[in-house]
């Protein structure tokens, strides 16, 4: 370092940086407040520390792909419960239900049916009616009110043979691989 | 559900309300009753369950020493304890723990039946469980709901009254002298000593 005789300015030799334009560096805030919406949900130093938090980042990404990819499957599981309480509610099992939907040609899926059973329990309970006139013609044993069914009216035969489905399992419908078979019910051994 | 008008948050109400329910669990499965129960505290049997959500009732069982299970399970099915310290492990049977305590196996079955979640806890604390019909008038002022049973109960032979016995085709002919199996007198086993052990004096 010299200083120079006339100005008195302080001259830094040979450096790479110009004294009076330096090129300014970015700032580094708004990168970390992108991290903190993220990190604003977590405790401790996880939420108040940069370096911790960037390490909880890489596991909040990894919880929200799990979550993106389980999504479906939870919806489809919430619909079948939801769609069996429905159905306790009638004394009426799903296999009937669905059995009679498939014959008469009434394409509702299970989570159409739950929602239908939480916002318009009116309509759910008339089609589990027919279903149970339609379970009555076959023969089969089932719990009903008689003045509900006397409201049912069956008109043409409405059983037929079911819709092709669009995926038969090659091996048959037992040798299904995707899901463990669950356990079986006392009435069934 | 109305939406508009004054009814609508009556109705809103009466949807999402926690309810009490009563249940007789004489005669009835445990673990029929309880994962019946469990699905009532958790709100299973509402079709607007959630799992985060809370959206469980209360249960009341009474008559949970009169509880039944199938077959020899009173004497086969045990139950292990084991708090990971030296000399506490434990494998009781049933019938012991009930003699001990009428209303752990009722509790015992409805908990396993909630399910191994955060909630459970929330859950089992809406149970009340009642050795005999003897229910608090706390409690049963609060009581909205009976639950429908789980089993038919079977009636004894017994339980017939005499103008149905009457009543019934006499099949066999009997002596005047004859008693059925339940009415035969029972003797008291008489004690014998065995001469083999000694009494020391």
């Amino acid at each position: 370092m010299r200083l120079t005789e006339v100005l008195g300015i302080r001259r830094i030799i040979n450096s790479s940086y110009h004294p009076y334009f330096a090129i300014p560096k970015p700032s580094i805030w708004p990168k970390r407040e992108r991290l903190r919406r993220f990190i604003a949900w977590q405790y401790g130093s996880n939420r108040n520390t940069v370096r911790r938090g960037q390490r909880q980042l890489d596991k909040i990404f990894h919880y929200m792909d799990m979550h993106r990819r389980d999504e479906l499957k939870m919806e489809k599981f919430y619909a079948e419960t939801r769609l069996n309480a429905a159905l306790g509610e009638h004394h009426y099992e799903y296999r009937e239900l669905r059995s009679n939907f498939e014959k008469s040609h009434i394409l509702l899926d299970t989570i159409v049916l739950s929602q239908l059973a939480i916002y318009e329990p009116r309509t759910f309970k008339s089609l589990v009616d027919f279903s149970k006139q339609l379970s009555l013609q076959q023969g089969h044993q089932t719990i009903f009110d008689k003045s509900d069914q006397e409201n049912i009216e069956l008109s043409t035969n409405c059983l037929g043979l079911p819709f092709p489905k669009s995926k038969y399992f090659p091996r048959g419908a037992g040798k299904d691989h995707r899901n463990p078979p669950r356990k079986l019910r006392e009435e069934e051994f | 559900m109305a939406t508009t008008g004054r009814f609508a948050r009556v109705q809103q109400w009466l949807q999402f309300h926690r309810q009490w329910h009563v249940v007789d669990a004489s005669n009835q499965d445990v673990y029929k009753l309880g994962k019946k129960v469990a699905d009532h505290l958790s709100g299973r049997y509402k079709p607007i369950w959630h799992p985060e959500s809370d959206v469980g009732d209360y249960c009341v069982v009474y008559n949970c020493k009169d509880v039944a299970m199938k077959g020899f399970d009173w004497k086969h099915v045990h139950y292990h304890f084991n708090k990971e310290y030296p000399r506490s492990k434990n494998e009781i049977p049933a019938y012991q723990i009930h003699e001990f305590d009428p209303c752990r196996i009722m509790f015992m079955a409805t908990y396993s039946e909630l399910g191994n979640n955060l909630i459970r806890r929330q859950h089992i604390l809406r149970l009340h469980l009642f050795t005999d019909d003897n229910i608090p008038e706390i409690i049963r002022a609060n009581i909205g709901r009976q639950m429908e049973l789980v089993q038919e109960i079977p009636k004894k032979s017994t339980d017939f009254s005499e103008k149905d016995k009457t009543k019934f085709p006499q099949l066999f002919t009997r002596n005047e002298n004859h008693l059925l199996d339940w009415e035969v007198p029972i003797k008291a086993p008489e004690y014998i000593r065995d001469p083999r052990i000694k009494k020391k004096k």
